[in-house]
């Protein structure tokens, strides 16, 4: 009897060893030591045997059912390790599901990120509305009576008070700068503020030029503010948007609002200034106007130039981002398209 | 505009190391930003002067001759052409591989290559001027004619023609945007002043108006001062007209300029040479008098290219007693212009009003290098630098002319502008502390001189830059900081007093509102023009009287400003449709609105149309009703997320737009509509030609979407003892609405979850079958079976007998 239940014991564990499921771990289970199994079986013999042996084979037998059964344990705990969730193999190369699709335009993005580096260096965020007067949009601003934007051939109008004057002569904004007026007659100086938003031209459109489009404008009034520190403003805006810091020059520029203003470059991003077509092989690309605020915005503003003085820097968003992005046309952006938008997250 | 170093440097000497590359850098830096420069002869490189030895027909061509060239040390060359005027001992200008020519004259230069031309070889080519864009110097009588030197004094095979013709200078191309300010800089001898004072070199005197004795007078009428502050006229007789000589015709040439004749050309050349536009007239033309005045309503005038313009009142004009003979300023007329014969002319030399200038220069889209100069503002000091050239031009080239008469209307010099400046302002606004003598040093180059006591400097401006250009403070921290080189200002960290946070709660929203849309609604947003075209504003009821509309618009059917977000989002929708089956977007973006007419005007007195923020969704799919309850979804989840007041709908009033139906309006505190939400209607849809799908617009006034401070969002406490979820379906008639249900069963449960409705012919006519989830449970312990069963009773009791439903089997 010993030899049967050992060898028994040996066929099983090497049966539970190569088991491949838990079915058949279960069949196995039940085949040794079932009611009817195999070790049941020759168990029933163990009547016909004298007390001494029967003691030796029972306890022989427990033995061999513990090992079974630990056996067992073992072996289903490795088979349900083994075992994938999946009734298949899965394609681990196929593509995950998409997310929601929504996003914000590039340009809000650009904004937001550039509201939040501002909001960092504690400048607040204001605006206006996007129909001003010609008394902001221009004579506060300190554009000469007949300068060539207060033409209707460059500044949208408004039906019925195009051909008045100043307050009574309304228009989509030019530029931002007006804002900065309201703001200041509103709030007064020491001021550090941004005032981002659409402005508007009269004007034919291709790949560079739109009739509608985002600039980004940040000033600082101050009692004491060397020119020099407007450095602080333009890196700040390149060096977000590009994400790495940005050379950049100020260089004699006019522009009716400043007085000194600048003309200010950034290194070409592509070519890092070695010269490509991009930057038109100068190396420097012109990215935006900046200055001192001009003594007449300032008094305009009811502020005193002998006293008060500033930076002002104003920045084409969609130019940015078409550097930033490499979009090549500028329409695309009030396009509404969304094979374009897309593309952005 | 286009400048020659050369030129420059007749009025400065430049330093002797001095790159082009260094220059252009200065410049750009210090006064005006140059865009590019090109070397004329450079430009001409490989071209050289070939001798023609041979003239041999060409076995396969009929037009074309096979040429043997000396080309000096280049040997002796095989070329085919086709030129008309070819013959043996012809000095012709070769093009040797490597060259770049504009074929026939047009587009952009190519290389010239080494070929076969119909089978037989030829290393070059045998240009005609035009190809080598010197037709201005060497204008050709036909097409075929080729360049021939011949008879060009000094020309040997094998010279390089820009040697030749002397070609050798830089160019450099100004950005004219950049001198708009400076109208001094619009001649060569501007420049050389910046560059004098740039390099720390001397600007040489332009020559002076020597005025001889006994003179006679001229007449001169000038209706307004106000239009012409200044006019100068001087008579010239004597004179020899004719071609320029070539060095004059070059140099006038590669500044882009057409040559023409002797007198015409030494006009430009003042120009070029001082900026200051003049005028040249035949005077048996004009006769003994000059009047500039406004031009009569209806009077005409005939330009040099044969425009006829018809006047108003609003042109400043030169007449002569019988005539218009010009646009002030602008251009002569074509009358009195020069003649090939003129022997005396009467030369004007004025100041014109710079605005009159503009307008008139643009009211007839005629723009001359004339008027964009006096339409910048010139000094009037000028005048007498022009004048004086001008002498001096006719000493060289018409040594036998003579002045018989002038007049000025200039009564005495124009004082000089002063500017009073704090030296303390002054150093702070640089960043850097100088000296009234460190100053005086930067500024004496450019013409300024400097008067300093105390803190009190006094400013002397020279008068080519009084014309508006300086006259402040800030004027002359500028003209301090660009000699001192802007590059030489490092970074100055600003020091700023830090007294409060930033709130910013209206900017804040506006983000919130975009990024729960874009984020958590999965919308995308788009950027629209504020303009929408009619046909779009036409099925949203616009434009109306609180339209606001745009003078001179982009087209006609762009006039109207959006009142609504709505029609924009639709044509976008439209713009989208062909290339997505479903897609859901969002826009915000202020609308405009007329002002209320008891509005009251700004302090200023400004009355400027309401542009309050609107918000605007729409999905576009092919579900009309789950997209309707997606932007509803979208709605509801608003106001926790946002943290702003609940919403009321309610039907009040049908957008135009809007399904007869499927519409709630959005209604504020008062009651009044802040936005709507709808599908958009069958006849919308048809008059727009949506095919593809159904929309479903929701649009929001930002004024119902105002913060609630403080956050009003309270924990609850989670509950202590299992609750039971329990899915009742039932049949109602159609009209049982949600919230009916809601109102009676909403206090006998815990919790109430629509699942959904649908409809069948099982269910029957009139009827809707409806499933929700209700859930069970009570705070102090755990339901029992009975408790249960009695709560669904009474659920079912409600049901039936309130609400005419009935459980479905």
């Amino acid at each position: 009897m010993r030899d049967a239940i050992e060898k028994l014991a040996q066929e099983s564990l090497e049966r539970i060893a190569a088991a491949s499921s838990s079915e058949e771990l279960a069949d196995i289970k039940q085949e040794v030591m079932g009611r009817k199994g195999s070790l049941t079986q020759i168990l029933k013999g163990l009547g016909s045997l004298d007390p001494a042996q029967r003691k030796e084979m029972g306890q022989l037998s427990n033995q061999v059912k513990d090992q079974l059964r630990t056996a067992m344990d073992q072996k289903s705990d490795d088979l349900l390790r083994a075992r994938t969730i999946l009734p298949y193999h899965p394609d681990l190369t196929q593509p995950g599901l998409p997310l929601a699709t929504g996003g914000l335009h590039p340009i809000t993005a650009i904004t937001y990120e550039l509201n939040d580096a501002f909001k960092s260096l504690n400048f607040e965020i204001a605006g206006e509305g996007e129909v001003s007067s010609e008394l902001f949009a221009f004579d506060m601003l300190n554009f000469p009576p007949d300068h060539p934007a207060r033409e209707t051939m460059d500044t949208y109008w408004l039906e019925g008070t195009d051909q008045k004057k100043g307050v009574d002569r309304l228009c989509l904004r030019p530029h931002l700068t007006g804002a900065s007026v309201r703001y200041l007659q509103e709030h007064g100086a020491p001021a550090r503020f941004v005032y981002p938003g659409r402005v508007y031209r009269n004007e034919s459109t291709d790949a560079r030029h739109e009739r509608a489009f985002f600039q980004y404008e940040a000033l600082i009034v101050d009692k004491q503010f060397p020119f020099a520190s407007g450095q602080l403003l333009i890196s700040t805006i390149l060096q977000k948007v590009f994400g790495r810091k940005i050379n950049t020059r100020m260089r004699a520029g006019f522009f009716p609002f400043v007085e000194p203003g600048f003309e200010i470059d950034m290194q070409c991003v592509q070519c890092g200034g070695k010269g490509c077509p991009l930057c038109k092989h100068v190396g420097w690309i012109e990215v935006m106007p900046g200055g001192t605020p001009h003594p007449n915005v300032l008094r305009a503003a009811g502020l005193d130039p002998d006293e008060w003085t500033g930076f002002y820097i104003d920045i084409g968003l969609e130019r940015l981002a078409m550097m930033r992005y490499g979009i090549p046309d500028v329409r695309l952006f009030h396009s509404g398209d969304l094979r374009f938008l897309e593309q952005f997250d | 505009m286009l400048v020659s170093l050369n030129w420059l440097k007749k009025y400065t000497e430049l330093p002797k190391d001095l790159s082009m590359e260094q220059l252009a850098y200065d410049l750009t830096m210090r006064t005006v930003e140059v865009e590019g420069w090109h070397n004329p002869a450079h430009d001409l490189d490989k071209v050289v002067v070939g001798k023609i030895l041979e003239v041999n027909p060409h076995p396969n061509a009929d037009k074309l001759r096979i040429c043997q060239v000396d080309a000096g040390d280049a040997g002796i060359l095989q070329i085919v052409c086709g030129g008309t005027n070819l013959y043996v001992g012809e000095l012709i200008a070769l093009a040797m591989e490597g060259s770049f020519v504009r074929w026939h004259g047009e587009g952009e230069p190519v290389e010239i290559k080494d070929s076969k031309l119909r089978g037989v070889e030829s290393r070059g080519m045998i240009c005609a001027s035009a190809e080598l864009s010197l037709e201005g110097l060497f204008p050709a009588e036909e097409d075929g004619i080729i360049l021939d030197l011949t008879e060009f004094p000094g020309a040997k095979a094998g010279q390089p023609i820009g040697e030749l013709l002397g070609l050798e200078d830089w160019i450099l191309e100004i950005d004219n945007k950049s001198l708009t300010n400076r109208p001094d800089l619009w001649g060569h001898y501007g420049l050389a002043r910046e560059l004098a004072a740039i390099y720390a070199t001397e600007l040489k005197p332009l020559p002076e108006f020597r005025k001889p004795e006994g003179l006679e007078g001229y007449t001169l009428n000038i209706e307004d001062p106000a239009d012409c502050p200044r006019f100068n006229a001087s008579v010239w007789t004597g004179l020899e007209n004719g071609p320029s000589p070539f060095e004059l015709q070059r140099t006038l040439h590669v500044l882009g300029f057409s040559v023409h004749n002797l007198l015409v050309d030494l006009s430009n050349y003042l120009m070029l040479a001082t900026g200051q536009p003049n005028h040249a007239y035949d005077r048996s033309k004009v006769g003994e008098g000059i009047q500039v005045r406004r031009a009569k309503t209806g009077e005409k005038l005939t330009l040099l290219d044969d425009t006829e313009l018809t006047l108003g009142p609003d042109s400043l004009v030169i007449a002569s007693d019988h005539e218009v003979i010009g646009l002030a300023g602008i251009k002569g007329g074509k009358e009195d212009s020069i003649y090939a014969d003129t022997s005396e002319v009467v030369l004007e030399i004025a100041n014109f009003n710079p605005g009159l200038v503009r307008h008139t220069a643009q009211k007839y889209d005629i723009h001359t290098d004339a008027a964009s100069r006096n339409e910048k503002g010139l000094d009037t000091a000028r005048i007498d630098q022009a004048l004086g050239l001008w002498q001096d031009l006719l000493r060289t080239y018409q040594p036998q002319a003579k002045i018989v008469a002038y007049k000025d209307t200039q009564k005495a010099e124009p004082s000089a502008l002063a500017v009073t400046c704090s030296l303390r302002r002054v150093t702070d606004r640089l960043g850097k502390a100088l000296s009234p003598e460190d100053m005086q040093k930067l500024l004496a180059p450019l013409g300024f001189s400097l008067k300093a006591s105390g803190d009190k400097l006094e400013v002397k401006v020279p008068a080519w830059r009084a014309t508006g250009d300086v006259g402040l403070e800030a004027d002359i921290v500028e003209e301090l900081a660009r000699m001192l080189g802007y590059e030489n200002f490092a970074s100055i960290p600003p020091q700023i007093t830090l007294d409060s946070a930033v709130v910013e709660n209206r900017y804040d929203l506006d983000r919130e509102v975009r990024e729960f849309l874009a984020y958590r609604a999965g919308f995308r947003e788009v950027i629209l023009y504020p303009w929408t075209s009619v046909e779009y504003q036409k099925v949203c009821g616009l434009p109306n009287a609180q339209s606001v509309a745009i003078a001179s618009p982009p087209s006609p059917e762009e006039r109207y400003l959006n009142v609504s977000l709505v029609p924009a989002l639709l044509k976008a929708a439209k713009d989208n449709e062909r290339y997505y089956p479903e897609f859901a977007i969002f826009t915000c973006s202020q609308v405009f609105i007329q002002p209320a007419p008891d509005k009251q005007p700004s302090v200023h007195g400004e009355r400027l149309p309401d542009t309050p923020m609107h918000m605007a969704t729409l999905a576009f799919g092919q579900d009309a009703w789950s997209l309707f309850r997606r932007l509803k979804g979208v709605l509801e989840a608003m106001p926790r997320a946002l943290r702003i007041q609940d919403f009321r709908l309610e039907q009040k009033l049908k957008p135009a737009w809007a399904d007869p139906e499927a519409y709630v309006n959005i209604l504020g505190a008062n009651d009044e509509i802040l936005g709507n939400l709808a599908l958009l209607s069958a006849f919308a849809k048809t008059e727009l030609g949506f095919k593809r799908g159904d929309l479903a617009i929701l649009e929001l006034d930002y004024q119902a979407i105002q913060k609630v401070l403080p956050d009003a969002q309270n924990y609850r406490d989670l509950p202590h003892f299992p609750l039971v979820d329990m899915d009742f379906s039932i049949s109602c008639p159609e009209d049982l609405s949600w919230a009916k249900i809601e109102q009676y069963l909403s206090k006998k449960v815990r919790h109430l979850e629509f699942i959904d409705e649908y409809r069948s012919e099982k269910i029957g006519k009139g009827k809707k079958s409806l499933t929700f989830r209700a859930q069970f449970g009570k705070e102090d312990g755990t339901l029992t079976a009975e408790e249960i069963e009695a709560k669904r009773k009474a659920l079912l009791n409600t049901l039936t007998h309130a609400l005419g439903a009935e459980l479905r089997e």
